[in-house]
This record gives C-alpha cells, sequence and structure tokens, in this order.
C-alpha cells in the first residue's frame, strides 16, 4: 500500500510544516484519512499530501559539510562585539571626539556616556 | 497606475479581515488593486536586492583582506538569493519573474536609491554594511507584519541573513573607526557621503493615514516611524565610535521622544530614482542586462527551449 507524506498548515499564515506519514490505497482514500488519523483536534487550517515516493532525500550527509571554516556565514564568526566597540570609544576619545557620545540619546541621560 | 473596478463591498470585507491581522494566501481572493500594489511594492524589492548586490561586488576583489574578501562574497550572495525569492513572492501574485528581469534591465521598473551611488573607497563598503542594512532591516522587519502571507514567510528569512550582514558591516565599521588617523577620516567621509541617501531610504514624511501602503496592508508602520526608528539605533553607535553625523540639527529631543533632523531634499531623491540615476546606475544596470542577454542561452537550455540559433545537431553533439 503507498505511503503519503503529511503537511499541515497550523493556522493561517504559518509555513506548510511535515506531520507525518500515512498508508492509504490512493490518494483520494488518504485525502478522506488524513484529517482522522492528523487533523481531528483542530491541529490545522490546512493539509496537504505528497506520495512518499516523490520525495528525494539526499543520501550523503557530508554534502552539508564544509571542508573550511566559512564562520563568517555565521554570527559567531564575528563576535563579541564589546572588545571591539570598547576599543573604537577608545580610539574617539583619543582623537577628541569623546564627546560625541556624551550626546543626548534615547535612554541615555545628557552628560552621560554611552556603551552601545 | 491603472484604475480598478473592485467591488466595493467585497473589498471593505477584505479590509477589514487583513486588519484583523489574517494574510492573505495566493489562491484567495483579492482586490486588483491589492494585487496590483503588492506586486509593484514587493517587485521593487526584489529589484533592490538584486542591483543592492552589484555596489559590494564591485569591492570584492579590492577587499583588503582574506577574511573580508569571503565575507562579502557571501554577503553579496545572499543578496542575489534574497532577490529570488522575492521575485517567487511577486510571482505568485501573477506577474512572471522573467518579465520582471526584463523590465529591471530595460530601466522600466525601480529600485532603491541608495544602491543608485557610485562607491569611492572601503569605507562605502563599511556605510553599506552597517548604515544601509541596518536601514533595511528596520524597514524589513516591519515588513513581517505585512498582510500577503508568501511575503511573511520569505521575509523571516530575509531579515535573518540581514542581520548577519549587519554584524560584518559593524564590524567592518568599528575596525576603520580605531584604526589609524587616515582610516578613521575615510569613514566619516562615507558616512558624510552616505547620511542623505539614507534620509531619503525611508521616504518622505508621509502621514499614515495617507499611505495607501499602510491602507492596502502592504506596510504596517510610517516612514517617519521607520526613520525615527532607525536614528534611535544606530545614531548612538556612530556617536560612540567618534563619528560625526553630518546634519547639524540633528538631535534626540527628550521631551518629544523624537528625532530632529534637517529635511533632506526630495527632489534630489525623485531625480535619482525615477530620472537617469547616476552613472554607477547606468554602470550596473548595463552589467545586469549584459549579464542577462550572455546567459539567455543557459536559461533556454534549463527550461527546455532551444536556444536562438542552435540546431538539433549542434544539442546531439553535446549530447543533449
Amino acid at each position: 500500500m503507498p505511503t503519503f507524506e503529511v503537511f499541515g498548515r497550523r493556522k493561517q499564515g504559518d509555513d506548510l510544516v511535515h506531520s507525518g506519514q500515512l498508508h492509504a490505497p490512493d490518494l483520494d482514500t488518504a485525502m478522506l484519512l488524513v484529517r482522522e488519523t492528523h487533523f481531528r483536534h483542530e491541529e490545522g487550517v490546512e493539509f496537504a499530501l505528497v506520495p512518499s515516493e516523490a520525495l528525494h532525500v539526499v543520501e550523503d550527509p557530508s554534502i552539508l559539510e564544509h571542508s573550511i571554516d566559512m564562520s563568517y556565514r555565521q554570527n559567531h564568526g564575528f563576535t563579541p562585539f564589546g572588545p571591539k566597540r570598547a576599543a573604537a570609544r577608545e580610539a574617539a576619545e583619543a582623537r577628541g571626539r569623546g564627546d560625541l557620545r556624551r550626546r543626548p540619546v534615547p535612554g541615555r541621560e545628557h552628560g552621560t556616556a554611552g556603551e552601545a | 497606475m491603472p484604475t480598478f473596478n473592485d467591488d466595493p463591498v467585497r473589498t471593505e470585507e477584505f479590509l477589514a479581515s487583513i486588519r484583523e491581522g489574517n494574510l492573505v494566501e495566493p489562491h484567495d481572493w483579492m482586490p486588483d488593486e491589492y494585487r496590483y500594489r503588492n506586486i509593484r511594492f514587493i517587485e521593487m524589492h526584489a529589484n533592490s536586492e538584486l542591483m543592492g548586490a552589484l555596489p559590494e561586488r564591485e569591492w570584492i576583489a579590492r577587499a583588503p583582506t582574506l577574511k573580508r574578501k569571503r565575507s562579502l562574497a557571501a554577503k553579496v550572495q545572499d543578496e542575489v538569493g534574497h532577490g529570488h525569492l522575492i521575485y517567487r513572492v511577486a510571482e505568485s501574485l501573477g506577474k512572471p519573474r522573467r518579465q520582471m528581469y526584463e523590465d529591471l534591465v530595460n530601466g522600466r521598473t525601480a529600485f532603491h536609491n541608495v544602491f543608485h551611488y557610485p562607491t569611492f573607497t572601503w569605507a562605502d563598503v563599511a556605510c553599506i554594511g552597517f548604515l544601509v542594512d541596518g536601514a533595511a532591516i528596520v524597514t524589513q522587519k516591519a515588513l513581517l507584519t505585512t498582510s500577503y502571507g508568501p511575503y511573511v514567510r520569505v521575509m523571516k528569512r530575509v531579515v535573518a541573513e540581514e542581520s548577519l550582514h549587519y554584524r560584518h558591516g559593524e564590524d567592518v565599521m568599528l575596525a576603520l573607526a580605531s584604526g589609524t588617523d587616515e582610516q578613521f577620516e575615510m569613514l566619516q567621509e562615507g558616512v558624510n557621503r552616505w547620511w542623505e541617501p539614507i534620509m531619503h531610504f525611508f521616504g518622505n514624511n508621509i502621514p499614515a493615514e495617507d499611505d495607501k501602503a499602510i491602507h492596502w496592508g502592504i506596510k504596517t508602520t510610517s516612514n517617519e516611524q521607520n526613520r525615527q526608528a532607525w536614528m534611535s539605533t544606530y545614531v548612538p553607535k556612530m556617536w560612540d565610535m567618534g563619528i560625526e553625523t553630518p546634519d547639524p540639527n540633528l538631535r534626540w529631543d527628550e521631551d518629544d521622544q523624537r528625532w530632529h533632523y534637517t529635511e533632506p531634499d526630495w527632489g534630489r531623491l525623485m531625480e535619482i530614482v525615477k530620472g537617469e540615476g547616476t552613472d554607477a546606475t547606468k554602470a550596473r544596470l548595463h552589467a545586469r542586462k549584459t549579464m542577462w542577454e550572455h546567459h539567455a542561452w543557459l536559461h533556454d537550455v534549463i527550461t527546455g527551449d532551444t536556444p536562438e540559433g542552435v540546431t538539433a545537431d549542434d544539442l546531439a553533439a553535446v549530447g543533449v
């Protein structure tokens, strides 16, 4: 008996998310059954079925690995920012431009220095 | 702007529904004016992602270190990817992607003002990454509450990647700000150049009730709200680095809880986006058009059309 992949949209605006599988003799029967097996408790506002044989899963996981450091594609490739910001503040003071950060800005009282 | 004959009762129901926060999906009924305005808005956004990759692409070969070269190349790749994701959203409303691309490269449709400007130094890369991407994060985060479902879902991913681009921008900015006097001066000059384009970026101070994009649920925040939000986040960061903002009237008013600033020259914005742009505009559109034309054969091969001037024998010779 064919297998179908079940996708559901939990509420309007959400993505269609994979929520399981279903055995049924054909698509029409699967469409009837899926409401009872997956969506009888108001789990979603929309559902969709795809024959399992239509899914092509990448079997070699090494395709997702990087052979070189690609941390520049991630936030952690740049953090921590604290020391870099402190260095820029120090440089600003040394250039005689430290007053700029004592100007009033939202959430900062006049005359106090920022640590944004 | 075409005229629309949308059923007024149905249109009112539709507007009431999106004001309640309901999202519109591609197969839902929607007023023609909603469809038209969304296509225009989303297409311009996609155009801007694609054209926005070009000013930075100009610096990949000139990046000062290998680290910067790689992160810039990765960013340019992301921006082009955003363009394609967002073109798909516009396409789901009925305008074919190919037509959108043809319209862009032939100058029939617009893209954001900030991508019309030439770049002169590495500081422009810092300013694009820090000022422009910071501004884009403000306006794109606001789009997470737009009314068209596919646009919301795509923007979640785009905003996440955009915040990484901002990290890259701030990193370049901080390096120059804490560098030599020459580097600092170069950065200050960059900020001076980019200040007016950034003020333009958010659009004029049109009241929310007169803004058709807000009426139709495309935007949920006003231009001025976005500009104020941007200034509250990014101006203090620049001042902390000792960078002067080139507007002498710029100041935070604690009593009014808003920023005061000099009104930019809106005529200049119109000259840039509706007129001929700059020399950089022409060069970048030419680059896009040339790439489009030179690679049309590949598009044809992938979509199964036989490229112009290619015979069945030619295809057989390469095993197609």
